[in-house]
């Protein structure tokens, strides 16, 4: 008697464990009888372009549902705009997926009106995400906050090719031309810049409509002057700004010299992207700053066999300092993030839907797509897209197929292998190794907010003004109409008086606030 | 009047009940698509929430006012907007009234047809095509600048690089751009001219000049004042786009207008509430012009909005 | 029309003037046709050839491609987009008439007691509006989402045009009015029989108007409708050249589609503004004729 009872215990214990099976992750597929999870977006157009109604037709999407096991359904609107109307409405899904910085008050607002949940809740059903979380120290505190973590994230893999997507390039052949090496310093740099203007008859040696972000934002030839970058940075989690310090009034003298001497493009407050291209393609410039992608659209225009391009990374101190800042991805991007809402009637199913996308499986489809249509393995098990990604029959750039049969710039772990296609051209990885070479990680700031709404609508109306003040005064330090000697201290004094220590103050509140994670 | 309001009531009900009926289809637009919403007006002065609704959230009051007024840019950006507008008002009101004018004068009228169908093609362009053109025509060495070089203008620099040319450009390009487009309704108006007023003063030995003083200008009047007036009720609507892909910050001086200004504001932190706030100062000035030059074209002419 | 005997009755200042009219219109013809060239040429230029030469083109690019076009054309939401935007317009449109006439004529009565106030309530909403968010729940709640009712219904009406139409039909003379009362027609038959006849001109304008209004609007669009296969033209359109804006900010390899972007722009605008540029001959008559109201008179 004892012996059955304790049988049928154990049988109605094991019954009721049954439906839990998924709860370890590795419990996919689940039994998909449930009601669709509804999933609200920004439509994803390449999806259309590749053919598909949207992106919950794609083999993507599908394949996604079926080996999760999970029903889920997606609905797109046309813009930003459209998520509001959708919640204005009351018309709440189980799963938002969307830029933080495109919802209004950012991820604070997103957990007062109940639109991002604690996941942590819910941890049993994400051992995956979880396990990935805690393989890097950058990723936990970026997605916690409120006691938990609050959304599904893009995440970079720590042994991703490092990618650097903008800096500068200069014409291989002009340099050969005048037998010289790629510059280094700020000097060489001048040099360099001369040297094309009178040896070659390069018109307008260093011209791009980029200029504001590599030479200024991104601290192209800032490190010479005592300052990464004359943009944000932070040194020991002290938040600056470089417009603001004394080491920018020698960069702009620098950059005045170049405007001075012709050597910068006397028209690059209005020069814009089409025309920077041409004049780099006929040698009437030589020196330009543009994406690692547009160098191999720039190569593959230009009808010259000797044409080829090569990056010039941000510049080291004359004294011998590492160049400190460029342009540089941190391993969490502020990419799309999947946040649960307080509505859904089916958290746990939600989230150990989105778990999936970083489950082994999981992560290499949502890299590549699904397997068959988009990748192959190859002999040694590597995936390998196919043609259909790579060289697509209506033209599409690979980039693009991408967003439409993988989850791209949406939640994901993004690895090495992926990188090693979309960055395969040799010039552009070779650009991306010249750019590399500096200490950014060291004073990037990290992906942090403005939490609180009060400091957040301070911080807004300050920085509009002060940005305002900062960019004109930039270009008229540049072109000389305010002069670095006479000007740079009422210029500073001018930016104190608006506001900027109070600015400085905010950032470091919201610094220390995510240090704190 | 003498008579009381119930009985002035009952008279208007007695004849023209069937103009009420006739017009009650357009009563219920408005009452539905325009006065139903019209709640939202309130949002300016609420800390929106989604969950809470427009109605249910707090009210700030004049907090984004007062967050507008006190931008340190914020009288440029007043005197820009109405700079441009007042300019755009003054020259490109009246060119495509005398645009007009002057087709209509155009005997054949195989090339007046052409005339037209080809001026007004510009209108359809999108605006970002548009202002690839003006960055085009405006480049150094370029058709405009090469001619300007002739008067003294150093043709080594983009015009756009300047705060005293961004006006001209912005204001002529929209001439450019819009005057076909612009002059169909005059058109239209002079085609409603009696043919017989024209027959009428040429026996009274008016030469073509003097008709069109004493018939085409008086048969167009109307149209030209109520388009005038509606005209200067959008006169702080100075559009962002146009103005985004032409400036850049060495014009700021000149070219940054409120709408620039806030959508920049908009990328920093977008809020619905100050963009709103924003909107509704606009709209108060705009009915503060609109009334008054209503007023002033009752008076001087005759004839106005009502 | 004795056109030439009248040109010999004005004298020699008038052929002068005649001459440097046409000349003007020579100039402004060249000038305004230019951008609608350029673009021509554009759409089917070699892209590498466009890239380099970037500036001032009087000629097309050789070597020639008609791939834009064909991209475009096979493009399955343009295709859907001309079908879309054609039954908007078309429903738009006889809405647009059909309201703006009955509208404009109450506001031109004289004296009908609540003209003035309704008028004045009218006007108000070119002004004031509830904003985004109501707007949509209104839609919302009146069952009209993801339908093309949101497109036709909401902006069955534009203040702006029946104030012109307003204007035009308080210039139809008052003896024309009277004469038909006193023959017994109420308002409707005056509408029909008195107002819309002699305002041709400006119906003609009218129908261009709301017509390029439908043909171009894209926003009422992007957040009513939740439908790809609904889309209009416009915002099929306006997607394509925001993406070609950010496609090219691509990190990765954007080799493969080898500049068409710029061609697929222009080709695109190409197409969807041919057929509205095909409209305008037909409604160009009620311009150039002149109206005998003298004739009505008898």
């Amino acid at each position: 008697m004892k012996k059955a009872l304790l049988l049928l215990v154990t049988i109605a214990m094991f019954m009721t464990c049954l439906p839990m099976a998924g709860a370890e992750g590795t419990g996919y597929p689940y039994d998909g009888t449930n009601e669709p999870i509804r999933i609200l977006r920004v439509a994803e157009t390449r999806a259309v372009d590749a053919g598909y109604s949207g992106w919950g037709d794609t083999p993507f999407f599908k394949t996604w549902v079926e080996k999760s096991g999970i029903n889920a359904e997606v609905i797109e609107v046309a813009d930003d705009a459209g998520i509001m109307l959708t919640l204005s409405a009351g018309d709440y899904p189980d799963v938002i997926l969307i830029y933080e910085s495109a919802y209004n008050g950012g991820l604070n607002a997103l957990i007062e009106e109940n639109l991002a949940i604690n996941l942590s809740e819910y941890s049993e059903y994400m051992p995956d995400y979880e396990a990935i979380l805690d393989s890097h120290p950058s990723y936990r505190p970026y997605v916690t906050y409120q006691g938990g973590v609050r959304f599904f994230a893009n995440l970079i893999s720590p042994d991703n090719i490092v990618t650097r997507w903008r800096d500068m390039v200069v014409r291989q052949d002009m340099l050969d031309k005048l037998d010289m090496e790629v510059p280094t310093t700020t000097d060489e740099f001048y040099d360099l810049l001369y040297a094309m203007k009178n040896d070659l008859g390069v018109e307008n040696p260093l011209m791009g409509n980029m200029w504001r972000d590599v030479l200024f934002y991104e601290g192209f030839a800032a490190t010479e002057f005592g300052i990464p970058t004359a943009g944000s940075y932070q040194i020991d989690g002290q938040y600056h700004y470089g417009a603001y310090e004394e080491g920018y009034r020698g960069l702009v003298s620098y950059y005045h010299k170049l405007y001075e001497d012709g050597l910068l493009d006397p028209n690059f407050k209005t020069t814009d992207e089409s025309t920077s291209q041409a004049s780099l393609l006929n040698g009437t410039t030589g020196v330009h700053p543009t994406t690692g992608a547009r160098i191999n659209t720039i190569s593959a225009r230009s009808e010259d066999p000797d044409f080829k391009l090569v990056g010039i990374g941000s510049l080291n101190g004359s004294d011998g300092t590492r160049a400190m800042f460029s342009q540089l991805d941190p391993l969490t991007p502020k990419r799309i993030n999947a946040y649960v809402t307080a509505d859904s009637k089916q958290p746990e199913l939600a989230v150990a839907f989105f778990n999936w996308l970083y489950t082994e499986e999981g992560t290499i489809i949502a890299n590549f797509g699904p397997e068959g249509l988009c990748f192959e393995y190859d002999a040694d098990g590597n995936p390998v897209p196919t043609d259909y990604m790579l060289n697509n029959p209506d033209g599409m750039s690979f980039d693009n197929m991408l967003y439409a049969l993988s989850m791209a710039n949406g939640p994901v772990y993004v690895i090495r292998a992926l990188s090693m296609f979309r960055f395969g051209k040799p010039e552009q990885r070779a650009a991306m190794e010249a750019w590399d070479q500096n200490d950014a990680a060291l004073y990037k700031l990290p992906p942090y907010s403005i939490n609180d709404k009060a400091l957040a609508d301070e911080d807004a109306a300050l920085w509009t003004d002060l940005n305002t003040y900062i960019r004109e005064s930039m270009v008229q330090f540049v072109t000389g109409e305010l002069n670095t000697d006479e000007d740079f201290d009422a210029y500073i004094a001018q930016l104190k008086s608006m506001g900027m220590d109070r600015l400085i103050e905010i950032e470091q509140i919201a610094l220390d606030e995510y240090y704190a994670k | 009047m003498a008579q009381s309001f119930s009985k002035r009531f009952k008279k208007d009900m007695r004849l023209n009940w069937s103009a009420y009926l006739l017009v009650l289809p357009v009563l219920l637009y408005y009452a539905i698509f325009c006065y139903k919403p019209m709640y939202g007006i309130i949002i300016s002065f609420k800390d929106f929430s989604l969950r809470k609704g427009i109605v249910g959230s707090e009210w700030v009051g004049l907090v984004y006012y007062k967050d507008f007024f006190s931008s340190y840019y914020f009288l440029r950006l007043l005197k820009n907007t109405v700079v441009i507008s007042a300019a755009s008002i003054a020259v490109g009101f009246p060119i495509p009234i005398i645009f007009a004018l002057l087709l209509n004068e155009v005997r054949s009228r195989a090339y007046k047809r052409t005339v037209q169908t080809v001026s007004y093609m510009p209108h359809f362009i999108s605006i970002v095509v548009i202002c690839a053109l003006i960055r085009l025509f405006t480049a150094n060495h370029s058709l405009l600048t090469t001619f300007f070089s002739y008067f003294g203008y150093d043709d080594r620099y983009d015009m756009l690089n300047y705060k005293e040319y961004f006006v001209p450009i912005y204001v002529l390009s929209n001439v450019w751009q819009n005057t076909g487009w612009n002059c169909i309704i005059y058109l239209s108006a002079l085609a409603g001219i009696d043919m017989e007023l024209y027959e009428a003063a040429r026996i009274d030995g008016a030469n073509r000049w003097k008709q069109t003083l004493h018939v085409t200008l008086p048969g167009i009047a109307n149209t030209v004042i109520l388009l005038f007036v509606l005209r200067l009720g959008s006169i702080m609507s100075v559009g962002f786009e146009k103005i985004i892909l032409l400036y850049n910050e060495g014009v700021y001086e000149t070219a940054d207008v409120i709408s620039s200004y806030t959508y920049r504001r908009g990328l920093v932190k977008g809020d619905y509430a100050y963009s709103a706030a924003i909107g509704l100062f606009n709209s108060v000035i705009n009915v503060i012009f609109v009334l008054t030059a209503n007023r002033a074209s009752n008076r001087l002419a005759g004839v106005g909005l009502f | 029309m004795k056109k030439k005997s009248t040109l010999k009755q004005e004298g020699r200042g008038y052929e002068v003037f005649q001459v440097f009219n046409n000349l003007f219109f020579a100039l402004v013809l060249f000038i305004t046709a230019y951008p609608i060239y350029y673009v021509l040429i554009a759409s089917f230029s070699s892209p590498s050839g466009l890239a380099v030469n970037y500036g001032f083109i009087w000629l097309p690019i050789k070597p020639f491609t008609l791939e834009a076009y064909r991209r475009v054309i096979t493009y399955r939401p343009v295709i859907l987009g001309f079908k879309n935007t054609f039954i908007i317009l078309v429903a738009g449109l006889a809405l647009n008439m059909v309201m703006t006439s009955i509208g404009a004529y109450f506001l031109s009565l004289k004296n009908v007691m609540f003209s003035r106030v309704i008028g004045m309530l009218i006007l108000f909403t070119m002004y004031f509006g509830g904003g985004l968010i109501p707007s949509y729940l209104n839609v919302r709640s009146l069952g009209m989402l993801n339908t093309y009712w949101a497109l036709i219904i909401p902006g069955a009406l534009s203040t702006y045009n029946m104030l012109i139409l307003r204007s035009a039909f308080a210039g139809v003379p008052a003896s024309l009015v009277e004469a038909a009362t006193i023959d017994g027609a109420k308002h409707f038959t005056i509408l029909r029989r008195v107002m819309l006849p002699l305002t041709g001109s400006t119906l003609a304008v009218l129908v261009l108007y709301y017509g390029v209004g439908h043909w171009n609007a894209w926003f009422s669009a992007s957040i009513y409708l939740q439908d790809t296969t609904k889309y209009p033209l416009a915002l099929v359109l306006r997607n394509i050249l925001i993406k070609s804006q950010d496609a090219e900010m691509r990190q990765g390899d954007a080799g493969n589609e080898q500049g068409f972007t710029d061609l697929i722009k222009y080709a695109l605008i190409v197409v969807s503004t041919f057929p509205i540029l095909c409209l305008y001959p037909f409604l160009q008559r009620f311009f150039v004729k002149g109206v005998m109201i003298g004739a009505l008179k008898g």
